[in-house]
């Protein structure tokens, strides 16, 4: 197991979460990160601020993504919460701020301490995300802990 | 010596992801003397003048884009180097943009 994968938690994959906009699944994952202690109170609020301004929807070359993150000092302990809706959600993208819909979410929690790791994760993730068999054999995964072990063994 | 700034919102996690991804592209085509660093966008009015190519993940402000303009600074496309999803037109933008300054200087 790489040292990236040790930012992966089991407790932190949620499968078919239902939500109607992004706002609503925003709130819902902030709760549930609230619950695990790896965000700070703040966190919520600063997730929405920063995602108004700065989007992070992402239309990659097999799977529309985005990667919703905080500030730093709205987060205790880094992370990847690995996140597939029910349904799609409108969703930003980066860069361009246009409309995209994603099912898919890797929520980033970021410390200053272990960004090095991070960026390493965020590059292997990318890398991944263009391995047409790594995204259809994600994609089928219907089991949270599948889907932990899944990224585990490949990160 | 060539300088490249990267600006996301927070200039910690996707611009400096790109910057990573971008010194392998240059060390793997052994391209020599490039500097290339990650800025926060709210630093990057003020530092970008001091680069020769701005690569955004942020969408650029109309205040960056005169910047741009008045510096003669090509304005680079983050997003595709950070997916890698144009595949091997990935980095065909930056490239063009270093050939662009390489004719002119």
């Amino acid at each position: 197991m790489s040292s990236c994968a040790n930012l992966l938690d089991r407790d932190l994959v949620f499968w078919n979460i239902h939500a109607d906009s992004c706002m609503d699944l925003y709130q819902k994952i902030a709760n549930k990160l609230e619950d695990a202690n790896v965000v700070e109170t703040s966190y919520f609020k600063a997730l929405i601020e920063r995602e108004k301004e700065f989007p992070t929807g992402l239309n990659t070359q097999f799977l529309p993504i985005a990667l919703p993150h905080a500030n730093p000092e709205n987060v205790k302990k880094a992370f990847i919460a690995v996140v597939k809706t029910t349904s799609q959600i409108n969703m930003k993208q980066m860069g361009t701020n246009e409309y995209m819909k994603s099912q898919y979410f890797f929520f980033l929690g970021i410390v200053k301490e272990k960004q090095d790791l991070q960026v390493k994760l965020l590059q292997r993730f990318m890398q991944l995300m263009n391995d047409k068999s790594f995204v259809s054999s994600f994609k089928g995964l219907s089991q949270p802990d599948e889907v932990y072990e899944f990224l585990r063994d490949r990160f | 010596m060539l300088k490249i700034v990267v600006a996301c919102g927070s200039g910690i996690a996707t611009s400096e992801t790109v910057v990573g991804t971008v010194k392998s592209f240059l060390e793997d085509h052994s391209v020599k003397g490039v500097d290339v660093e990650a800025t926060d966008f709210k630093q990057l009015p003020s530092v970008l003048p001091n680069y020769d190519i701005y690569v955004w993940l942020a969408k650029p402000t109309p205040e960056i884009h005169d910047i741009c303009k008045k510096e003669g600074i090509p304005e680079v496309n983050g997003v595709d180097i950070l997916t890698g999803s144009k595949g091997d037109n990935t980095y065909l933008e930056l490239v063009n943009a270093m050939m662009t300054l390489k004719s002119r200087s």
